[in-house]
């Protein structure tokens, strides 16, 4: 093909001159041109190979439905595979490249697929790489990959930004041509809270290729721009261009995706190249238009070849003729309009060739008049040349009995322009509506009911004249505004001119394939982009796959990115030739979102990287930071992990803290700890309903330690809550099951117990709680507080008081995680800051040392207090030593289920500890095994839980869960086996307490 | 010095920010310091009782439906829910004298004073900025001036106050405050923003 550009013409800006590269080559072009007309101009007819049989391919199309002309936009972090060159706007210095060739475009090696075509049939990787053995298929799948497909993504980071934003109105309307228009216009009188949304840069549709049509005495494209200035002057309007809505969902909820820099090389700063947008609406227009439908013939691939409307959009649009040598083939009237304005334009046209033998006397009159060869009662049977078209043979056609005759000419052309109707855009209208109908006329689907609040006008909806479009969209709008509860006045009438030589959208000769009655029989392309020809969808009737859906699933027929926006009604054409029924009665596929492809960028917006989601910090967080602790993620929250000192790694640090713990000081933020705020005249009996022990003696001024099941009568959680007053208790949760705790003691007030008073509210994050532990914890905080007695005898073990630290007003509870001596003391968040920073202060005096999970760890492992580790959702609070704490006396929220004579066998596994017998160190879920070697572990007997070095035993420990728990396994050695990681190592099964047995350390 | 550090003390700096705008940034920010966050829950049959001591004590009509918020010099007082109320104030005897008047027959009171981060976003973008979150409709005929949602912007849910057309006052969980100032701010580079000093 040798596109060029014309003298005149086009709505590009001659002025601005624009540089890109196409596979490095330099070319020029304008403002208003995309990529592929400024390509086209440039004389360029090869623009990429194809899928499967790697043919050259060239631009087919002049918009969204482009199976061809696929191409690399961009480099490095930036580059976008498979954008479709006929809807890229050029930019200064745009880099494309094409794709899916070896080691060029002109000379792609693979094009050897062609040849074995014959047997790249569809299934033909399930059929041909089956064995020898099922790994067989992850070898062949390499290369397969490899050799088939389309762009490839980048490993890069994307640099620029993706943003996402909710936006809402009352009317919808998608699609600016003349119906979305109108609509728009009509909603937006209406005073409804309007969205134009338009994949493309301008507005206009169909109009923007309009020369001579008036519309209320107006040229077309003058109209819409007095329609875009009456829209933009309305406060409630908001007209988006480069906005494509891709999908629609329930609840009138509709995706989209604004370009909003994609016509820039980068965008600007802080500027999102893209940005996508959740709709919501209470009514949507569909003025999605209608796609060009091309005919299937032997060589319909060939670059050169192309649709009618989107060459004469070239020449109109951009200024370029597709070729000097035209040839339209067409089966009904609207392509005499690419014929005529070509010819107008200076281009040859070598001839229309259009299979019915009655063509109206307006459009033959004005081909005659312009000297055009017409070939009334033909059809093309073939295209031929290589890399680009170099003629087109034509045979006679009978319409009444649909034969082709067996005399054959060749004409000599670089482009064809085929027209084989029109498809109605129907994407959106099948994803929210019921099954699409089957419109005889133009044969081809409109959509069916409405399932959602939509209405459907103009092209999309088989109305392909201006006058039908216009008062159909303005209907439209009236209606949608008025489910939106917005009256309208009267219904706009449109005064429009069309010439005579537009023709009928009702002249269609309904054509699907051209089939040669003798001579060869090359491929003929149902699906450009995946290469399926019609033989594929034959043969997939014959093996079977009869059903629309599963020919598009064996055939990937209309599938993936393209959507069948070129393929899909010749394809059920063909299919129902095939098995000899009707169009309807084999039916359509539904139309999946998105109707064009979006970027995960798109979807993924900013939550990416550290702000995947976000992160909770306690009110301490920048203290621990100065100081330089290592912070880890516990779900949400930050915590420190250890305090490393230079030269320290992080078991030399953990076990620092711990010991300075055992023997002296340390501190560590529990902020983090979930606290509930019960109150009400019903708390204390409620409590006593959610406790396995008893609340009821629980005086003012005391915590009591309380553990929670779930019904099934499982451990849930387990913590302290604190008496503050006769109808006021703080409970304290897990860090980990903060909110699950809260919503179970809602949905109980809500549902079970509906009559008691008592409310609950999380004030976790109203508390800053800093664990004061170790012998000299005392001496410490009272050398802080002046107005609390801290002895034995001022604050007992368990004992709550409120009291002043220097200027901060603080709880001080008698608790003990560690088993030292300790306290917890607890702030406002807003003084948090402040209350480890005087603590860390008056701590120099005693040698206090701030300490992290890693030590808290340590020492409960030590003292053999459960956590998350062991309260699994499995165990029970007598797996877990603590059958104690479950009271007989009272009911209470999983007592009933408890019971169940499986939690109480003896053979559960139960809590034990155990210490490495030789030293090494354990991984927590190690399986508990009999036997001496990984090889022969034998079965698994239970499994380690929570693991560390014990400085004060100066051994490496370990909780664990063991089938019979200590009172069959004491002493016994067992093995922890790790076979993940390796790790085989005989253990010792002692008690979980490995520590102060008699608890003398905290009662002092 | 005081001992208070309010959340976004260190992440919250003054200065201008972002895309540069010939009108000027599209909106302020400021971290907001009410002396106290006050949640009232009344018993199902005693919202009645609550609200007259609150409407006489805060000096204000209690709105009647949730989802409203009601304004006096002693504070904003916000339905979140049939009988569950929050007051923001910047008086902080407010709770003290409130206990003495709301007994436990008649409701609860829960002292958030410090467990919530309160920002106030302002101009002509406030809507756009919180929109790339908050799903819900803000134009000032669907979330007329007084009303309160809650919300959540960035998996952060939020407490939302619309003072005047370009005003809204949100509050988060003080825990999230940092991470939830970092999205905000990222979503308003565009507009580019003002971070105002703290009264």
């Amino acid at each position: 093909m040798s596109g060029y550009r014309l003298e005149n013409g086009g709505l590009i800006d001659r002025s601005k001159r624009l540089n890109f590269t196409f596979d490095g080559k330099r070319y020029g072009g304008f403002s208003g041109d995309t990529l592929a007309s400024a390509l086209l101009a440039n004389g360029v007819s090869l623009f990429g190979r194809s899928f499967k049989y790697h043919r050259p391919r060239g631009v087919y199309s002049a918009g969204p439905e482009e199976p061809n002309a696929l191409v690399t936009l961009r480099s490095g972090g930036r580059s976008e595979p498979n954008t479709k060159a006929t809807v890229i706007e050029l930019y200064e210095g745009l880099q494309a490249s094409s794709q899916n060739r070896w080691p060029n475009l002109q000379y792609d090696l693979l094009s050897i697929n062609q040849i074995g075509g014959s047997m790249l049939v569809a299934g033909f990787y399930y059929k041909t790489f089956m064995g020898p053995t099922r790994k067989a298929w992850m070898l062949y799948e390499h290369f397969i990959r490899k050799a088939a497909g389309l762009g490839a993504a980048s490993k890069e980071a994307d640099p620029d930004r993706h943003e996402k934003s909710n936006l809402f109105c009352d009317v919808l309307v998608v699609g600016a041509g003349p119906a979305g228009l109108a609509a728009a216009l009509a909603a937006g009188r209406a005073g409804a809270r309007v969205v134009l949304a338009d994949e493309n840069a301008q507005a206009g549709g169909a109009l923007l290729s309009e020369q001579e049509e008036t519309i209320d005495g107006l040229p077309a494209q003058d109209w819409v721009a007095q329609s875009l200035a009456e829209l933009a002057a309305l406060p409630d309007v908001s007209i988006m261009p480069r906005t494509t809505v891709y999908g629609y969902y329930d609840h009138n909820v509709l995706g989209a995706v604004e370009r909003v820099a994609d016509h820039l090389a980068t965008p600007n700063a802080h500027q999102a190249r893209q940005k996508h947008w959740t709709i919501r609406c209470a009514s949507v227009v569909l003025a999605t238009g209608a796609i060009e439908r091309p005919i299937v013939f032997d060589g319909n691939d060939k670059p050169g070849v192309m649709l009618a409307d989107s060459a004469r959009r070239f020449a109109q649009r951009q200024g370029v003729a597709v070729g000097r040598q035209v040839v339209v083939f067409t089966n009904n009237d609207s392509a005499y309009r690419a014929a005529l304005d070509l010819k107008d334009a200076g281009v040859e046209i070598a001839a229309i060739v259009d299979p019915r033998g009655d063509i109206s006397s307006p459009l033959k009159d004005a081909v005659q008049k312009r000297g055009i060869r017409l070939l009334a009662s033909h059809v093309v049977t073939g295209a031929k040349g290589s890399k680009s078209l170099k003629t087109v043979e034509i045979a006679p056609f009978d319409p009444e009995n649909q034969t082709v005759g067996e005399s054959r000419e060749w004409i000599a052309a670089d482009s064809l322009a085929v027209s084989g109707g029109w498809t109605p855009t129907i994407h959106l209208a099948s994803q929210a509506g019921g099954k699409p109908v089957f419109n005889a006329e133009i044969a081809s689907f409109v959509p069916g009911e409405a399932l959602q609040n939509w209405h459907a006008a103009g092209a999309c909806n088989g109305d392909f004249a201006l006058e039908d479009c216009l008062s159909a969209g303005a209907n439209a709008g009236a209606v949608a505004a008025r489910d939106a509860g917005f009256a309208s006045g009267t219904t706009d009438v449109f005064d429009v001119t069309v010439p005579a030589h537009a023709g009928s959208g009702s002249s269609l000769y309904p054509l699907w394939e051209i089939t040669r009655p003798n001579g060869p029989k090359g491929k003929k392309f149902v699906d450009l982009q995946h290469d399926v020809t019609a033989e594929d969808v034959r043969l997939a009737q014959r093996e079977g796959f009869e059903s629309v859906e599963h020919l598009k699933r064996y055939t990937t027929l209309g599938m993936a990115a393209d959507q069948g926006k070129t393929s899909n009604v010749n394809g059920l054409a063909l299919m129902a030739a095939a098995l000899e029924r009707s169009i309807p009665e084999v039916g359509t596929t539904r139309f999946r979102p998105p109707y064009t492809p979006v970027a995960l960028g798109a979807l993924a917006g900013r939550e990416t990287g550290f702000h995947i989601s976000p992160v909770r910090r306690t009110p301490m967080h920048d203290l621990h930071v100065k100081a330089g602790a290592d912070m880890l993620t516990a779900g949400q929250w930050m915590r420190p992990q250890v305090y490393r000192k230079s030269g320290e790694d992080v078991f030399d640090a953990y076990v620092r803290e711990a010991r300075t713990v055992r023997e002296g000081v340390g501190m560590v933020d529990v902020s983090t700890l979930g606290k509930i705020d019960v109150q009400g005249p019903d708390a204390q009996e409620f409590l006593n309903r959610v406790y396995s022990n008893g609340f009821k003696s629980l005086p003012v001024g005391k915590a009591r330690y309380g553990l929670m099941l779930r019904e099934d009568g499982c451990l849930f959680d387990d913590g302290t809550t604190w008496c503050l007053g006769e109808t006021q208790y703080l409970m304290t949760t897990t860090t980990a099951n903060a909110a699950g705790v809260l919503s179970h003691l809602e949905f109980l007030l809500a549902t079970v117990w509906p009559e008691m008073r008592v409310q609950v509210t999380s004030v976790t994050e109203q508390w800053a709680g800093v664990a004061v532990a170790g012998p000299k914890s005392r001496a410490l905080l009272q050398s802080v507080i002046k107005d609390l007695d801290l002895s034995d005898e001022g604050v007992p073990f368990m004992g709550v008081y409120p009291a002043t630290l220097e200027d901060i007003p603080v709880l001080v509870a008698r608790l003990s995680f560690s088993g030292e001596l300790a306290y917890e003391v607890y702030a406002g968040s807003n003084y948090g800051a402040a209350l480890w920073e005087k603590l860390i202060l008056a701590g120099e005096a005693f040698g206090l040392v701030p300490y992290g999970t890693e030590a808290l760890g340590t020492l409960r492992i030590e003292k053999g207090h459960v956590a998350g580790p062991e309260l699994d959702g499995r165990t029970t609070a007598r797996d877990l030593g603590l059958g104690g704490m479950t009271s007989s006396k009272k009911h209470y929220i999983g007592r009933p289920l408890m019971e169940r004579e499986a939690l109480n066998e003896d053979n559960r596994q139960r809590l034990v500890g155990v210490i490495s017998s030789n030293g090494t160190p354990l991984s927590a879920g190690s399986h508990l095994v009999e036997g001496k070697t990984a090889e022969q572990p034998g079965r698994s007997l239970g499994h380690v839980s929570s693991t560390t070095y014990s400085p004060a035993i100066d051994k490496f420990i370990a909780l664990a869960l063991l089938e019979g728990g200590l009172e069959t396994n004491a002493e016994r050695i067992l093995y922890a086996a790790d076979p993940l990681r390796g790790g085989h190592d005989p253990v010792e099964v002692v008690s979980p307490c490995f520590f102060d047995k008699d608890g003398s350390r905290m009662h002092v | 010095m005081s001992s208070l550090v309010y959340a976004l003390a260190e992440t919250a700096r003054p200065g201008v920010y972002g895309a540069s705008r010939a009108e000027g940034p599209g909106l302020e920010l400021l971290e907001l310091r009410p002396a106290t966050m006050l949640q009232l829950g009344a018993w199902p049959d005693t919202k009645g009782a609550l609200e007259a001591i609150l409407s006489d004590h805060l000096k204000l009509e209690v709105p009647v439906t949730p989802g409203q918020a009601a304004v006096s010099p002693e504070g904003t007082l916000m339905v979140m829910a049939p009988g569950r109320y929050l007051l923001v104030s910047d008086n902080g005897d407010i709770t003290q004298s409130l206990l003495e008047k709301i007994a436990v027959e008649t409701g609860v009171l829960t002292d958030l004073s410090h467990a919530r981060a309160g920002i106030r976003i302002s101009g002509r973008n406030a809507a756009d900025v919180l929109l790339k979150g908050v799903v819900i409709d803000l134009d000032i005929r669907a979330f007329t001036v007084g009303s309160v949602a809650q919300s959540s912007f960035h998996h952060v849910g939020l407490t939302l106050h619309r003072k005047d057309e370009t005003t809204f006052d949100l509050f988060v969980f003080r825990g999230f405050a940092v991470s939830f100032w970092e999205a905000l701010t990222d979503a308003a580079l565009e507009y580019g923003y003002e971070v105002m000093t703290p009264a």
